[in-house]
């Protein structure tokens, strides 16, 4: 199942599911991209990184990446490419004064030239709000392109309020006078977040995520903590956790599967930390729900 | 009058010709309001009263039951909250507030705001017949399930 449209102002959007598919390299506008059931793969540059539905990805203009679907599954993705003119004009719009609008309503020359930290987001709240009902009205095959730009608008705007709690605000707790310096270390930290969100059900250890983030281990340790306020390796349970919820609302593996499919080494732990964190036991979550 | 575009739209919502439900919360105050609110729906949404409706003296418990000239339903639920002061106009609740917001534009409904984040979710107000005030609100959970 495919469905591919480009807007009258060159904003894209393509869904489709399937189990296996190659996308060779290619250069990218801004673009976020979803996963709605099983996973993704990309590479940036030398990066590899899986995408799950609780994450979405942000790429910069410019970026050059390819992406793989294989899977038993069959795989939900969606991707928004937004043409650079929309963007710039969503920058004007966001930064400029109303008199400077007024004024001058279609200079927003090099606007799109501030980069983000492109790596992987939480996918919740409005953006998930949102993202939801675009789809619902693609797959409707709702051709209005008004609606579909104000889905658009609305999720740069859901964009924004995500990158400054997850980027703005984390950078602001490092221990460091250096802007440059606290933009580097977080964007490090990214890579590492990254690591363990793509590889959560493997065996991972510190030195693993310490040599991608390219940090030595002590100052990984020091620097997530500050940053994250949890350690990585609290991190890495609370992403085997949130992942177990998904399959415990969505599928029907048995709670031993589910186990071993997000990488704990016991039953016994994986409830004890799944009670620990959500005050109830796997088990009676999963029957809440029904 | 409601436009072509308008009564697709109406009708993409409600593609197998299922009953539709809009919910409209209220506050006593605003119960004067509540027969302007019902003309909305007749005249932007073109959706007529199955039987005739007094909305008075307030709105009766049961359900209003309206159709179109296509014969689709809509069962207008009128409900009113006490203790809520984020609801301080009549609200017409909705699951997609952009879709509704886009949707009353093109009807000529006009809109006071852009639509807004809030705690409780997604909202924009607009202005009914007599220049009332009305609420098109989206509720949203945003903690985690």
């Amino acid at each position: 199942m495919k469905y591919s449209r480009v807007l009258k102002n060159n904003n894209q959007i393509l869904s489709e599911t399937v189990k296996q598919a190659y996308y060779p390299e290619h250069i990218s506008n801004f673009s976020i991209k979803m996963v709605f059931s099983g996973n993704s793969s990309y590479n940036i540059g030398k990066r590899h990184l899986n995408l799950f539905p609780d994450s979405f990805l942000a790429l910069n203009q410019g970026t050059t990446y390819s992406s793989k679907v294989d899977s038993n599954i069959p795989v939900n993705t969606l991707s928004i490419s937004f043409a650079p003119e929309f963007l710039n004009d969503f920058y004007g719009t966001q930064n400029k004064s109303m008199t400077t609008l007024l004024e001058d309503p279609f200079n927003h020359n090099n606007q799109s030239e501030n980069f983000f930290l492109e790596t992987i987001y939480p996918f919740a709240g409005d953006m998930k709000y949102n993202i939801l009902h675009l789809k619902n009205q693609i797959e409707q095959d709702f051709s209005n392109d008004l609606l579909i730009n104000e889905y658009l608008h609305h999720c740069l705007i859901n964009f924004f309020k995500i990158y400054h709690k997850e980027v703005s605000n984390k950078s602001e707790n490092l221990n460091f006078l250096n802007k440059s310096t606290k933009f580097e270390i977080l964007k490090r930290l990214t890579f590492a977040k990254e690591y363990i969100s793509s590889n959560y059900n493997k065996n991972i250890n510190l030195e693993d995520i310490a040599q991608t983030a390219c940090l030595s281990v002590n100052h990984l340790l020091r620097t997530f903590k500050q940053a994250y306020k949890i350690s990585p390796h609290q991190y890495l349970i609370k992403v085997r956790i949130d992942r177990s919820k998904y399959l415990l609302r969505n599928t029907r593996y048995s709670l031993n599967e589910i186990v071993e499919i997000v990488g704990f080494e016991c039953p016994s732990s994986f409830i004890r930390l799944f009670k620990a964190m959500n005050t109830t036991t796997p088990g009676k979550y999963r029957l809440n729900l029904q | 009058m409601v436009s072509q575009d308008q009564k697709n739209s109406i009708q993409s919502i409600n593609p197998e010709h299922k009953p539709i439900t809009l919910r409209l919360s209220f506050v006593k105050d605003s119960v004067p309001q509540l027969t302007d609110a019902l003309d909305f729906v007749i005249e932007k949404l073109e959706f007529i009263p199955i039987e005739k409706v007094y909305l008075r003296d307030g709105p009766k418990n049961e359900p209003i039951e309206l159709k179109d000239s296509n014969g689709n339903l809509l069962t207008l639920i009128m409900q009113q909250i006490e203790n809520r002061p984020e609801f301080k106009y009549i609200t017409f609740h909705t699951d997609d507030c952009l879709r509704d917001y886009h949707k009353y534009t093109h009807a000529g409904v006009e809109f006071i705001s852009r639509p807004e984040y809030t705690d409780i979710g997604l909202r924009v107000d607009f202005l009914g017949h007599k220049e009332n005030r009305y609420t098109l609100l989206e509720e949203r959970i945003y903690t985690d399930i």
